[in-house]
């Protein structure tokens, strides 16, 4: 009776757009993501350095075209790892868990998610994560093994991954238990 | 080069020095080659084999360095940067073509969707690449 149902068409067309999101398609995306992230880089620094070329303006509308692609992917790289930070009340949502963040925590969290795959050092962090280049590299490791401990307790304590001469990352796979690059 | 030049130096003679490594490899190369059709030697297979790695290397390191450190006005700035570009977006539509295959049908109408616009974008740095090894050239 079975061997009457098309078995690929059927798992093909159950499947609705966004329902496919797998946590093993976590580390390919964070892999996208980490590709754009680099070729927007590379478009800023071009932009940044040329005026008036005839090139500028479709330059720029590339720039446009891959950051609205990298905000997608970062949505989504967060939605495949089940990971939601409500910015209002810095509350975490993991698994069914909330966490209760302070807003510097939830700045942390939120930028590294963001770029996953990417290591920062304390400096960048406290740069581009909170916007205060005041605060000191011993500040910034304290808050992120504060932010680590408190991870934990919501199956999470793998997630930030310290790179030695590095700095500090997202792990690939969110929860899986083992560290990133 | 002074020690006390400003930082934008600093970026400056990254780059030339990494052109340095690039073309002291290519004349290496050269050099081996010539030996190799000279002589026939088989053993020079192999280093010419890892020297062409080498020069692959530093030919990424040397545009890597050129659209970070350099400066529109060298002559290879601009072909470093669309090659660096047509090289990322090559990878990317290549990784994206490749998780598409095995989705659903939602999943690879979205992929594909963003490898056309990708080649896209590819198709628009190449004529942007000719055009300025064009420009360079004349």
């Amino acid at each position: 009776m079975e061997a009457r149902i098309p078995r690929e068409p059927a798992q093909t067309w159950s499947q609705l757009p966004g329902e496919d999101l797998t946590t093993s398609a976590l580390p390919e995306v964070a892999g996208w993501i980490s590709i754009y992230e680099e070729m927007g880089a590379v478009l800023r620094s071009v932009i940044s350095r040329t005026d008036g070329s005839a090139d500028m303006d479709g330059l720029r509308r590339n720039l446009q075209w891959i950051e609205e692609r990298l905000g997608v992917w970062r949505d989504r790289h967060a939605a495949l790892a089940g990971v939601a930070i409500d910015r209002k009340d810095h509350t975490l949502i993991y698994g069914g868990k909330s966490l209760r963040l302070t807003r510097r925590e939830a700045d942390l969290l939120d930028f590294l998610l963001r770029h996953p795959r990417t290591s920062f050092t304390s400096k960048q962090l406290a740069t581009l994560a909170w916007q205060n280049s005041r605060l000191s590299d011993a500040q910034v490791r304290t808050y992120i093994m504060r932010l680590r401990g408190r991870l934990r307790d919501i199956g999470l304590g793998e997630s930030i991954t310290v790179v030695r001469n590095r700095g500090y990352g997202m792990a690939a796979n969110l929860g899986g238990g083992k560290t990133g690059s | 080069m002074s020690e006390l030049e400003p930082d934008k130096h600093v970026g400056e003679q990254l780059v030339s020095a990494r052109l340095q490594v690039l073309q002291s490899k290519r004349l290496l190369m050269a050099s081996n080659q010539r030996r190799q059709q000279r002589r026939g030697t088989e053993g020079l297979a192999e280093r010419i084999e890892k020297l062409r790695k080498e020069i692959e290397h530093a030919q990424l390191a040397y545009r890597v360095a050129l659209v970070r450190w350099g400066s529109p006005a060298m002559s290879d700035y601009w072909p470093a940067a669309y090659s660096r570009l047509i090289d990322l977006a090559d990878h990317l539509a290549l990784r994206l073509k490749s998780a598409a295959r095995g989705g659903s049908v939602s999943r690879r109408y979205e992929l594909s969707v963003e490898v056309e616009v990708l080649e896209l974008l590819i198709q628009q740095w190449r004529e942007s690449l000719r055009l300025t090894i064009v420009k360079a050239s004349a």
